[in-house]
């Protein structure tokens, strides 16, 4: 039993930054109706400039804030000079542009910082937390993660249901014909939606970062996982893509303690086809919204 | 009609005759090979997740090259490196080996890194009498030379390895009675790894693994397993950045037991990177097997002109650029060997024939013949001390080979002196 509540624990913290990468390409969807494969090339990058700026004043705050802003701006670049000329004539190409935008992004950090992997120090203690005279995995810089999670998910949905610019966002994705002829600036909405997605990646990669290493492939696998737990959750719905990023942690921790990890990926893989087969639009996703 | 055939036969027969007989010298120029140049090449990770450490290997066999060069080359051609940037991806793997035969004409393969990549390729260079030599990876597939007669491994295989550490476990009387365990790799690592512990009838409490990539996240899982089996020696079968996850998320949980870990799984200059100045505490104490002289162990003729060639190329002295000297050291001897008129398959009977004569710093026996291309046979047991250095435990050394039975034995090897100025 606390083999099963150890792995539940550990499941959950580690799901949390899938989930926070899972919603970043969820943000993107809600923009521009595209899936963005850059998106963890782009965090990698943003944690690179954050772990600089953490050495050089070892300001952990400051080094996120920075993060953030540099994740902002980076989403805008990629939407200006990749995406916008390329999706005007064809959309699948952009989606296959945006992995040429992640493997110059892996380059261009192996040019400036090096392909060997760095450490990122905690803000708050790492160790597990002692409670009832065993130590769990679960530490308070898990807890400051899942709770970062949690507040980020909240004010998104805030921000896409109650604030107008996060409706005219949804508006200018979903249609943007109909958007302009509403009064919607169409394009302002698409460059904040690529900025907002790139400020949620740099914060999923500063939080990772102390939990791993950081060099330019370090979080390649998390794609596949933010993608797997984002097409389950609908591409469209943020609380499905936190739901099942976690969820998915959850499995991969179950998976590796019950059994062999290899089969982690494969669990993974299988519950992302019967979801594409019996349930197509995704979880929480709304019948129709989607016409791809 | 019978006799226009005959004629058409002999006119045929002719023609071959004339074009053997043209065709003759052109084979007798080896591709790679002039009267003053050697071609080789080499597909590495100099990018890429596998990167770190191995991307100073091929710098470092250069650095070797470079000085061999400077000294008049070996019979009188120069060494010329290629090296293809395969980022440890099999696909890439496969096109850097085709453009090395195609494009840069090489007379052979060196130090290839991998197994996955390798595997990609392998069949290939044999099917093209391409010289495959030092293959830079323990997998155990590729010392088969009725499959692969042109290919020869750089390291003993992990099979080996495993039957090593079955072996020390059982025999040393601080580890004989610890709780033992295995965390692997999945894949041929950790399923090469298995195949040793069965031989050497190691028995573990409890086993667990990860995939390849898993480390980007902690193993919680994985060590509340260890933890809760109360293992007291953990076996590690895993490549370097999954050695760092390990030992970063066992101390975060407060488990701390004996580790034994693979050669190629806990170089220190790659774990300080991620575990910063934890790593030495962390590490102090593990086991690991190695098969080279100790590389602080600065009084050894070996390391004293090694380290000299690192430094002069402006490398830093570590695991990886020493295993890269000594390769190349060991490649220009078999050179050598083949003589003058250097051909493919010359170079491989100067392996099959003297590899035992072959200096390197390597302190167990090189076996190369028809019939087995296994190379270095074993390992001694060494532990990392409190400066993350390799100290060898035992003055014998343990042999196996990579067959699904037999165990590990223990032997005496003393290695010859290197050769003059360490040239071939």
């Amino acid at each position: 039993m606390t083999n099963f509540i150890d792995y539940l624990l550990g499941g959950f913290s580690n799901g949390a930054v899938i989930a926070l990468m899972a919603l970043a390409l969820v943000l993107v969807w809600r923009s521009t109706r595209m899936v963005n494969f850059a998106q963890v090339g782009q965090a990698m990058f943003t944690t690179y400039v954050a772990l600089t700026i953490q050495q050089s004043t070892g300001n952990w705050v400051l080094a996120l804030l920075v993060a953030i802003g540099a994740g902002a701006i980076l989403g805008v670049i990629v939407f200006f000079l990749v995406i916008r000329p390329v999706k005007n004539s064809d959309s699948t190409g952009a989606i296959i542009a945006t992995f040429g935008v992640l493997i110059a992004l892996q380059a261009g950090a192996g040019m400036i910082w090096g392909g060997d992997p760095r450490g990122f120090i905690p803000p708050v203690d790492n160790a597990g937390l002692e409670f009832a005279g065993r130590i769990w995995p679960i530490s308070p810089y898990d807890i400051l993660v899942l709770s970062a999670t949690a507040a980020l998910v909240i004010g998104l949905t805030l921000l896409f249901t109650k604030t107008s610019l996060g409706l005219s966002m949804r508006a200018s994705a979903f249609n943007p014909e109909v958007a302009r002829l509403s009064g919607v600036r169409v394009n302002r909405m698409l460059i904040s939606g690529w900025a907002i997605a790139g400020a949620t990646g740099a914060i999923g990669g500063v939080l990772i970062a102390p939990a791993s290493t950081i060099s330019p492939n370090s979080f390649d696998i998390l794609l596949v996982f933010a993608f797997t737990a984002a097409v389950i959750g609908g591409l469209d719905s943020l609380i499905g893509a936190v739901t099942f990023g976690i969820g998915t942690g959850l499995v991969i921790s179950l998976v590796s303690g019950y059994s062999d990890s290899g089969n982690a990926p494969i669990v993974a893989l299988v519950l992302l086809a019967l979801n594409l087969l019996l349930k197509p639009d995704g979880v929480f996703g709304h019948h129709g919204a989607r016409s791809v | 009609m019978k006799f226009k055939f005959a004629t058409g036969t002999v006119a045929l027969g002719t023609a071959a005759a004339l074009a053997l007989a043209t065709a003759v010298p052109a084979q007798a120029a080896e591709p790679g090979v002039t009267s003053n140049k050697i071609v080789i090449g080499t597909t590495t990770a100099l990018t890429g997740p596998a990167a770190p450490g191995y991307k100073d290997v091929p710098a470092a066999a250069q650095a070797y090259f470079d000085y061999v060069n400077a000294n008049g080359g070996i019979n009188g051609r120069k060494i010329d490196l290629r090296v293809f940037d395969d980022q440890y991806n099999p696909a890439l793997a496969k096109k850097g080996t085709t453009q090395l035969i195609l494009r840069d004409k090489i007379f052979a393969m060196f130090g290839a890194l991998g197994t996955p990549t390798h595997s990609a390729v392998v069949q290939d260079l044999n099917r093209r009498g391409i010289p495959d030599l030092f293959v830079n990876t323990g997998g155990a597939s590729f010392d088969n030379p009725k499959r692969y007669p042109m290919t020869f491994p750089a390291i003993p295989s992990y099979v080996v390895e495993s039957k090593v550490m079955g072996y020390y476990m059982a025999k040393d009387k601080a580890l004989k009675g610890k709780k033992k365990c295995l965390f692997y790799q999945d894949g041929e690592f950790g399923e090469n790894a298995k195949v040793g512990f069965k031989a050497a009838g190691t028995k573990f409490v409890t086993t667990t693994s990860y995939f390849s990539g898993q480390q980007v996240a902690p193993f919680s899982a994985q060590v509340s397993k260890l933890k809760s089996a109360g293992c007291e020696l953990v076996v590690v079968f895993g490549v370097t950045s999954a050695t760092a996850q390990l030992l970063g998320t066992s101390a975060k949980l407060g488990f701390a037991p004996t580790w034994m870990i693979t050669s190629v799984g806990s170089d220190p200059s790659v774990l300080k990177g991620s575990l910063g100045a934890a790593t030495g505490p962390l590490l102090k104490g593990a086991y690991v097997p190695s098969f080279l002289v100790p590389a602080q162990n600065s009084k050894n003729a070996y390391v004293s002109q090694m380290k000299v060639i690192a430094k002069r190329a402006g490398l830093e002295w570590n695991f990886y650029t020493y295993f890269g000297i000594n390769t190349a050291y060991v490649l220009s001897q078999a050179l050598k060997a083949a003589g003058k008129n250097l051909t493919r398959k010359g170079l491989v009977k100067a392996l099959e024939t003297n590899a035992r004569d072959f200096r390197s710093a390597a302190v167990v026996p090189m076996v190369i013949n028809s019939k087995s291309h296994q190379g270095l046979t074993g390992y001694y047991m060494g532990q990392y001390n409190a400066n993350s250095d390799v100290e060898r435990l035992t003055k014998y050394v343990m042999l196996a080979t990579s067959s699904k039975s037999g165990k590990a034995k223990q032997a005496t090897f003393r290695p010859a002196a290197p050769t003059k100025k360490l040239l071939p």
